[in-house]
């Protein structure tokens, strides 16, 4: 084999541990070819090949990296392999060996100090948004959390928002360690293992974005969907029949013996490894003429039972505050019907309720659905 | 932290300046030229000795006097030549103190 592959994942702040992997590889032999999508190295069979990783200053926003430099490095028997990421990557000339392009350790930690000083307030200003923002998911708001969690969207842009977290404290706390480091010898030196561990994490998060950008077009499209009977309408020919309901776990104006309009039932549910998520919509005849209620079913089914825990208080503290379609709900706690937790409000027409790892909200105006009869009915039909 | 502004030379500026006091020459020459002096003790590294002679055309130590074949070469200026001297006075006072106390010397300057 005089070719492989490997993952080349350094940024350029840690130029110094992509110069001692390369030095590395060309102990065992091998030379940098090329870098392929910003992070996988193609490496050849070379005789003494050798490296050096410089910064690219002159690149970003004030341009090419200077010519007059790359001549030089040129004579002085460099080729440039590659410039990536603020690096300069360069490889021996073919039966060469030239002196390091950098030798005066000074000059160089002079130089990498006033390009990545910034670097500390910018990773603890990032952090502090990404706290700030943190903060505000996790307060009850005027949306359903829960529901955003039974979408593989939702997941991955949980994951990747507590990744990026971890990532910019973790790259708060290593530049201060690491610039400390440098500034007690007065040299860029070798960061070691935690550099490539965070530059690993950073890469990782490109695919993420990527699957993110996928999701975000494909969800809209119906990815991700378990059942899809959204047709409402005041026409009943299209909008969902009851049979098809009938098929999935949520409470429906038969079940609870009211009028149904006989149109305007939508059914909607998505899934993710975490929850499956079920939202029933139904137009019920309010008893007097042009007047309706709606009756409404959510049902999660969740991993564990502390999720469903974090579903039902999340969710009730959001209804609370006007997450609700109709309006605010005031729960009040009403243990004894039956269930592990259970909470009801307007005159017990809305039910919340755990059982196990199942939460359910459910109601319609003017409905009491602590009855025997209703509660039976709602177990039987949720599956609690 | 940093280096003070060029008031005291480090071996590598003292050596590229050195260089130039013979003549006009481009970065790789004088690369050479510094090898070859110094008889491979002092080897300039092409990002160093880029970095170097920016600093050096910045304070006005030496100038851009032809660019050929996208070699650009340097001479030294007024300027340059009297850093070095200045450089090469601050070294010759240190061997003399030196030689004073380490040969036998008094140790009382002139």
């Amino acid at each position: 084999m005089n070719t492989e592959f490997r993952f080349f994942p350094y940024e350029a702040m840690n130029y110094k541990a992509a110069q001692a992997w390369l030095d590395r590889k060309a102990a065992q032999g091998w030379g940098l070819a090329r870098i392929y999508l910003g992070c996988i190295a193609r490496l050849q069979r070379a005789e003494q090949p050798s490296h050096f990783v410089d910064l690219d200053i002159r690149s970003g926003f004030d341009g090419d990296t200077d010519a007059d430099c790359l001549q030089l490095c040129s004579d002085a028997g460099w080729e440039l392999v590659q410039s990536l990421r603020g690096m300069l990557l360069f490889r021996s000339a073919p039966g060469r060996t030239p002196a390091p392009i950098q030798t005066d350790g000074q000059l160089e930690w002079e130089r990498f100090w006033k390009k990545y000083r910034p670097r500390i307030w910018q990773t603890l200003l990032i952090a502090l948004c990404i706290g700030a923002l943190a903060f505000v998911w996790t307060m009850p708001s005027q949306r359903n959390a829960a529901a955003s969690l039974a979408t593989n969207l939702g997941l991955l842009y949980l994951l990747y928002f507590v990744l990026a977290a971890l990532y910019v404290l973790g790259q708060w706390v290593y530049s201060r360690w690491y610039f400390a480091r440098c500034r007690r010898t007065s040299r860029v030196e070798d960061p070691g293992r935690a550099a490539t561990v965070l530059d690993w994490g950073g890469r990782l998060q490109t695919p993420l974005l990527c699957m993110i950008l996928f999701l975000v077009v494909a969800e809209p499209l119906g990815f991700g969907k378990t059942v899809d009977l959204e047709w409402y309408s005041l026409n009943e020919t299209y909008t969902a029949t009851v049979e098809a309901c009938q098929e999935w776990p949520v409470v429906m104006a038969v079940d609870l013996d009211l009028p149904s309009s006989g149109y305007s039932r939508r059914l909607e549910g998505f899934g993710s490894i975490l929850v499956d998520f079920l939202e029933y919509r139904e137009l019920t005849d309010g008893g007097e003429p042009n007047t309706h209620h709606i009756l409404t079913t959510e049902r999660y089914e969740c991993v564990s039972e502390g999720l469903a825990r974090w579903v039902l208080a999340h969710r009730r503290e959001e209804t609370r505050n006007g997450a609700f379609l109709w309006g605010e709900l005031e729960w009040a706690s009403t243990p004894g019907l039956g269930f592990d937790e259970c909470y009801t409000c307007r005159d017990s027409s809305y039910l919340l309720f755990r059982q196990g790892k199942v939460v359910v909200l459910t109601g319609c105006s003017g409905t009491d659905l602590t009855t025997p009869q209703s509660l039976e009915s709602i177990r039987t039909r949720t599956g609690t | 932290m940093a280096r003070k502004k060029l008031e005291i030379l480090s071996e590598q500026m003292y050596y590229v300046l050195l260089s130039l006091h013979s003549g006009p020459m481009h970065g790789y020459r004088i690369m050479q030229y510094v090898t070859a002096l110094t008889q491979g003790r002092v080897v300039i590294g092409a990002g160093t000795l880029y970095a170097l002679l920016g600093r050096f055309e910045e304070e006005g130590y030496i100038r851009l006097c032809g660019t050929k074949e996208g070699r650009k070469s340097y001479e030294l200026t007024s300027s340059g030549l009297e850093a070095l001297e200045h450089e090469f006075d601050r070294l010759r006072r240190q061997v003399l103190d030196g030689a004073r106390l380490l040969r036998g010397g008094t140790g009382h300057e002139h």
